[in-house]
């Protein structure tokens, strides 16, 4: 294959450049905590607690009934309305009273006739804070398990490229997705660790050829040639792995789009994003950031040696 | 074995493929019997979680009983309690787990394929306190009754089960057995009181007051159960049996979300997850094929057999439901098999070009590849392996069907695909322009005008330090 040869004989040097590629993650986390700062995240329900009440109808009235009815309450309420596929449209009623919660529901229930009513989901925020935390505590465990076994197979160094190259995925994600203004529920938690799971995988076959060129190293290339020549290496089979699971992601969005399944877009941008972080980090970054490291280790290993002389 | 006898072997090979692919969509009943296979397909299919399928998602919080000793044991018993009661009534694929920490725990309970909020409560019941007062010659009314003198709660009980009535076929009767201290206390109370009636009282109200006829304190004695008969029918007993059920919940249950989530996502969200998984799967193919072309068919047969194999494990593992996560753990696991494919060919490319004939560079490709697939692999395996082992609900589902996944596509990729190449090179030992692998002699890097790259590891042997 004629490109797969092109990328094979990149004169390309991903350290040497290193600084420069730095830039664009900086840029769009400051746009991010701009965006955070001003809007915050577009969270879903499961994050900020509440009730939405679903109905679908297809009057031309029915959303200045539903306003009626919602200022009666006197609480504080969001409508937004979507077409659905059979031609009527959809209303979700988003609104937080948390002790009148029961009645304003029931009210509703007798409201609309049955036929229209779609569901009514409530959920309170206390329960989340609770699933969140617990999510958060095992993906630390699970990163400590994860350097351990780094720092059995590899070198420390690499260990710690590779956690921040995670990092910078998530975060990546995480600013993308308040650029972007989408709905962060329950199943971001997912696209994280698919993402996560991904970032290792990417940065451990870069780092496996770099410890087998270490090791082979005969023509006492410098480490910056060795990282170079290993990036470049793995570059076809980064690209083609990238491109397989992007496939069927963009095919999965694509559908969504189609047929409006909003909560699977949800689902899949955000892991969408993270592939080219990931990308990008194990391509662009981590090769600098091991430079770095082990220059740095190195060189206190030096002086140590040379105090001791 | 020579080329003839290696393409029967594929052809052979690839008609148990067709045949177990093709087992996994269909559905039967086994001639002159009544066991009836169903496909994975299917299976899985019924095996969808709420956030798919639909259904009623409960989360409720735990307050201790008054005299709680363990409270993490007497939550771990009310979860199996109203397990056992949904899975009853025939919610089998109803999730029940514990969440939160010692003493603020909440039972959450997710019961697929439910359609109405209000029968979570029906089927469960209303978590109640079961007493049973000292029994009363007079008659069975409520005020007869001393509410103080209560001899046995709702701990004392083991179980609750709905039987036909030994003397009226037609009917029905309510078996009781307790627990070796609530026995004790039963048979106690149940000697000396022969022709008396018993009250059970649920939150203080009188829900039956069945009289002691004389075998009871026999009965106990043999097998430690009590039947209450009345002439049921099958409604009656059944609610009966659910009312002194939700007594024996342990701890108290308040319920602090109530969620229904309507299918119609489910059966969008279902097919649209398959159109995609399908056209993705033919894009792998494809793509495999053009870059690799032979070694491109080996890999999409082993991407197959590897599907087969992960479905046929999502269908039989129980604890295994499908939900949104649980796909994105599958989307994964597949990027990972593929992803081993490519690092083998891409070794056996290098092996090539550094002079090696086709199918030693075949050897040494599968060979290499091994220890980069294993780091890649175990590093995934080890941090699902951990979220499982402290995560609850949907995260647990992305972790065990990734942790599954992989664990596969390391078998299939280290041994299948391996045995398959190793038959291929039977069919064409020596050209490796079929697996579109090309020589090029100048296979190095340049950086800034040096050449870096050691060309010839093999020769390395002394000279490592």
């Amino acid at each position: 294959m004629k490109l797969g040869e092109k990328l094979r004989n990149t004169k390309f040097n991903f350290v040497r450049n290193g600084r420069w590629f730095f830039i664009a993650p900086a840029v769009i986390l400051l746009v991010g905590i701009i965006i955070l700062a001003v809007l915050g995240f577009n969270l879903g329900l499961e994050f900020t607690g509440g009730t939405i009440v679903s109905v679908s109808a297809d009057g031309e009235h029915v959303k200045a009934q539903i306003t009626e009815k919602m200022n009666s309450y006197d609480i504080k309420y969001t409508i937004t309305e979507e077409q659905n596929t059979s031609g009527g449209t959809n209303y979700s009623i988003k609104f937080n009273a948390t002790d009148k919660t029961e009645d304003i529901i029931k009210d509703l229930h007798e409201y609309f006739n049955t036929e229209d009513w779609n569901s009514a989901e409530s959920i309170q925020a206390s329960t989340t804070n609770e699933t969140i935390m617990g999510v958060f505590w095992s993906i630390l465990a699970a990163l400590a398990g994860l350097i351990v076994y780094m720092l059995i197979r590899f070198k420390f160094t690499a260990g710690i490229a590779t956690v921040l190259a995670l990092a910078h995925d998530v975060l990546m994600i995480c600013a993308l997705m308040a650029i972007f203004r989408i709905e962060i529920n329950a199943s971001f938690i997912a696209a994280i660790l698919t993402v996560m799971a991904y970032s290792i995988n990417n940065s451990l076959v870069v780092f496996d050829r770099v410890r087998s060129l270490e090791k082979n190293n005969i023509n006492n290339d410098t480490l910056e040639q060795i990282v170079n020549c290993s990036i470049t290496r793995t570059l076809g089979r980064s690209i083609l792995t990238v491109g397989t699971t992007l496939a069927t992601l963009l095919v999965l969005t694509v559908i969504s789009i189609a047929m409006q399944l909003s909560s699977l877009i949800q689902f899949a941008l955000p892991i969408i994003f993270g592939l080219f972080a990931g990308t990008y980090s194990s391509l662009f970054l981590i090769g600098p950031m091991y430079k770095q490291f082990e220059t740095a280790r190195l060189y206190t290993k030096q002086r140590k040696t040379a105090k001791s002389n | 074995m020579n080329k003839t006898r290696a393409i029967i072997k594929y052809c052979v090979i690839c008609v148990i493929v067709a045949l177990a692919v093709t087992l996994c969509f269909v559905e039967f009943t086994f001639p002159f019997t009544n066991v009836k296979y169903v496909g994975c397909y299917q299976a899985i299919k019924n095996k969808m979680g709420i956030d798919l399928n639909g259904g009623v998602l409960a989360v409720y919080t735990v307050s201790p009983s008054e005299n709680s000793t363990n409270l993490e044991d007497e939550v771990n018993a009310t979860i199996n309690r109203i397990k056992n009661t949904l899975s009853k009534q025939g919610y089998l694929e109803s999730t029940v787990t514990r969440q939160g920490t010692n003493p603020n725990y909440k039972i959450r309970i997710e019961v697929p394929g439910m359609s109405n909020t209000e029968d979570i409560m029906d089927a469960i019941g209303t978590p109640a306190n079961i007493e049973f007062l000292e029994p009363n010659a007079d008659q069975s009314s409520a005020q007869n009754y001393d509410e103080t003198k209560v001899f046995l709660t709702g701990e004392g009980l083991a179980g609750v089960k709905v039987v036909s009535d030994p003397e009226d076929a037609a009917k029905y009767a309510i078996q009781l057995s307790f627990t070796d201290e609530g026995k004790t206390k039963f048979r106690e109370k149940v000697k000396t009181a022969n022709g008396q009636y018993m009250a059970i009282f649920s939150n203080k109200t009188l829900i039956s007051a069945p009289k002691i006829s004389e075998d009871n304190a026999s009965t106990l004695g043999s097998d430690g159960k009590v039947l209450i008969t009345g002439q049921y029918d099958k409604d009656g007993a059944e609610s009966f049996a659910l009312q002194i059920e939700s007594g024996m919940y342990t701890v108290g249950l308040d319920i602090s979300q109530m969620s229904y989530i309507p299918a119609t996502l489910g059966e969008g969200a279902i097919k649209a997850g398959l159109i995609a998984l399908a056209v993705g799967l033919l894009i792998i193919f494809i793509l495999m094929m053009v870059v690799y072309r032979d070694f491109g068919l080996i890999a999409n047969l082993s991407l197959i057999i590897y599907t087969v194999i992960f479905v046929f494990f999502l269908a039989i593992i129980d604890s295994i439901q499908l939900t949104l996560p649980g796909i994105a753990g599958i989307i994964l696991s597949i990027g990972m098999a593929v992803d081993a494919y490519i690092l083998i060919f891409e070794q056996i490319k290098e092996e090539y070009r550094s002079g090696k004939r086709f199918a030693a560079a075949t050897h040494a490709g599968f060979n290499k590849s091994i220890i980069t697939i294993l780091d890649a692999n175990v590093t995934t395996i080890i941090v699902s392996l951990i979220l499982y082992l402290l995560s609850s609900g949907s995260i647990r589902g992305f972790a065990i069907t990734l942790a599954l996944g992989v664990g596969i596509s390391m078998f299939v990729g280290l041994l299948i695909t391996r045995a398959l190449a190793k038959l291929y090179l039977y069919i064409n030992p020596d050209n490796a322009k079929r697996a579109n692998i090309k020589f090029k002699p100048t296979d190095e890097v340049v950086v800034e005008n040096k050449s870096v790259i050691p060309q010839k590891r093999k020769l390395n042997m002394g000279g490592a330090k």
